[in-house]
């Protein structure tokens, strides 16, 4: 069906475009892993062939509370999302977290949206939790590690 | 021609290529069809989504199950198709939108290794592939994607084995922990006879050799040919124990890393085994397409019409009964793409060519049908869909989901209260649910 075979003149030309072509697919292939380990954000190993990673392993639970700046109340995720979300919430998926704030921002009544992620490393130490914050008015998250 | 040249421009076997090709293509059709879309109901639950790439939320539809399901679907189709002919290359190319798309739409599907189908699928667009009636006897060429497709399996081994070289991989708490305390490594360490705080360690790194030993197979086995010392080409061919015992290992363990494995197998065996032994199965292969060859000048343009008519019916027939959420779309893709082959096949005057793609669409669409009618995929759909539902309260809807799901309910589900084989129980008694949720909408009716 297809007549893939090229002709003598493009066998000649094709080289040079072919090795510029290679070089450009191999230094991508090479810079998107590597980007993982120039990140300060451990927990999104997509695109790093990070299979069965340490930091797969680690276990986090995870708490999102919403309301005014005087009374948050906690907000059942398994209503909200689906468990496939709450479980990248689990994985500490920085993306997730910030997309589930703004979602949330839209909701009559809520001005202020937290999620807190805390885990454990596969040796079951505790790791510094993560602070989502979102203040729906000026519309600013905030993304902040450590203990509060 | 200096080292970067004669490292990318090597001569490939056109056997490996073929099998390299087709092995690819047999499974991503069926990891499509079969294994992708029981959770194709998560997609667009609640409105909430995040896709892969923040760009695409900007510009794609937001994802439901039709739009996910129905990608999958069209892809499996178009891959399956190619199984049957000589993948014209702008085919191939939408292949590979088609599947990037599909898993790239939403995090909800994180399988790092759906990136790693996508980059193979890219280059795969660019190796020559044989024709059926060739494959056997076609002489090596030159083919830097074929080459490749080895360095990017190299890049992904050397990367992973990197990753495990932080401190808790190497004390072997993570893979203790990975592996569940799987009982057979429970007795492979005291068949060896040492103590917890020795073997993980030593298994772990063991797993991390074996990782770099595999990107150092696939960076060498292109480079084979190259070789006048047959020992060096018999080590090289022997280094597919790296890949193959990494990966029979992760199935052994039973790590839910969906068909990666068989992925990385297939791929390892098209580069591996030896040229000979690749060729000799594609002989009969071969006699049977130049036996289909001489009926080129028996086709008329009227034949391909009545052709192409048939495949889309049957296409349109197929996806009817297959009764998934975006089986249609599915159908519109695999017409669209069948009408053009055709179209394009009477304007070259290539009938045969013509005919050939029509009808590879038509025994594709046919596969996909059998492959799902005979497989749980509609079953685990409807039952995680109403399992959703239910958590979320949407009793009506869950029920019409768990109703659906028990149309499908697999054939060892009749004997529910085999008590020796709990998993499967859990696993079949739909219709528990079902009432349960029965109940729930009484009590419901009765409160109001």
């Amino acid at each position: 069906m297809t007549s893939d075979e090229p002709s003598d003149q493009e066998e000649c030309s094709r080289p040079r475009r072919t090795q510029i072509f290679l070089l450009l697919f191999l230094v991508f292939q090479l810079v998107v892993p590597l980007t993982y380990y120039l990140r300060d954000n451990p927990y999104d190993e997509r695109f790093a062939w990070r299979m069965f990673s340490a930091v797969r392993m680690y276990q986090c639970n995870v708490e999102m509370r919403e309301g005014s700046e005087d009374r948050m109340r906690p907000v059942p995720l398994g209503r909200v999302i689906h468990q496939a979300w709450i479980n990248h919430l689990r994985r500490n998926r920085q993306s997730v977290a910030l997309r589930l704030l703004e979602r949330r921002c839209e909701e009559q009544q809520v001005n202020r949206v937290t999620i807190q992620t805390t885990c454990l490393n596969a040796d079951g130490a505790p790791l510094p939790a993560t602070h989502y914050t979102r203040d729906c008015t000026s519309e600013i998250s905030q993304v902040t590690s450590g203990t509060l | 021609m200096n080292n970067w040249n004669r490292y990318w421009w090597v001569e490939t076997s056109s056997a490996s290529r073929w099998w390299l090709m087709k092995s690819l293509l047999a499974l991503l059709a069926f990891d499509v069809w079969l294994e992708l879309p029981s959770h194709g109901g998560r997609y667009g639950v609640g409105g909430f989504n995040v896709a892969h790439f923040g760009w695409l939320d900007a510009i794609q539809p937001a994802p439901t199950p039709s739009i996910y399901v129905g990608t999958l679907l069209g892809v499996g189709l178009c891959a399956a198709s190619l199984l049957w002919i000589r993948p014209p290359r702008w085919v191939l190319a939408l292949l590979t939108f088609g599947y990037t798309w599909s898993w790239s739409m939403s995090m909800l599907d994180s399988y790092q290794h759906h990136y790693l189908i996508s980059l193979i699928l890219f280059s795969l667009t660019f190796v020559p592939s044989p024709t059926m009636a060739k494959a056997e006897t076609d002489s090596p060429r030159s083919a830097p994607a074929y080459v490749m497709i080895a360095t990017t399996c190299a890049i992904v081994y050397a990367f992973t084995a990197i990753a495990k070289l932080s401190p808790d991989w190497r004390s072997g708490s993570a893979l203790r922990r990975l592996s569940g305390n799987h009982e057979g490594l429970s007795e492979l360490r005291d068949a060896i006879g040492v103590t917890s705080e020795t073997f993980w360690p030593g298994l772990a790194a063991a797993t991390i050799a074996l990782q770099f030993l595999c990107a150092l197979a696939f960076l060498l086995v292109t480079q084979r040919g190259r070789f006048q010392n047959r020992g060096i080409r018999f080590v090289i061919t022997g280094l597919a124990i790296a890949p193959l015992s990494f990966h029979l290992g992760a199935e052994w363990l039973g790590l839910q890393i969906g068909w990666f494995s068989y992925y990385m197998i297939a791929i390892t065996g098209a580069y591996f085994i030896p040229e000979a032994w690749l060729r000799r199965p594609l002989i009969p292969i071969a006699r049977l397409a130049r036996a289909a060859n001489g009926l080129k000048s028996e086709l008329t343009p009227m034949h391909l019409a009545v052709l192409t008519v048939t495949a889309l019916g049957t296409i349109w027939f197929c996806a009817l009964r297959v009764d998934l959420p975006g089986a249609s779309i599915a159908a519109l893709v695999a017409t669209f793409i069948g009408l053009i082959l055709a179209a394009q096949a009477i304007r070259l005057r290539e009938s045969h060519a013509g005919a050939l793609a029509v009808s590879a669409l038509l025994v594709a669409s046919l596969m996909m049908w059998v492959s799902i009618a005979s497989s749980n995929v509609r079953f685990d759909y409807y039952r995680f869909v109403g399992g959703d539902m239910r958590r979320r309260g949407q009793l009506e809807d869950s029920l019409a989901a768990y109703i659906k799901a028990n149309q499908y309910a697999p054939r060892d589900c009749a004997a529910l209260h085999d008590t020796s084989r709990p998993e499967r129980n859990r696993r079949c008694d739909r219709r528990r649910e079902e009432g349960l949720v029965r109940q729930q909408l009484r009590q419901g009716t009765g409160q109001r």
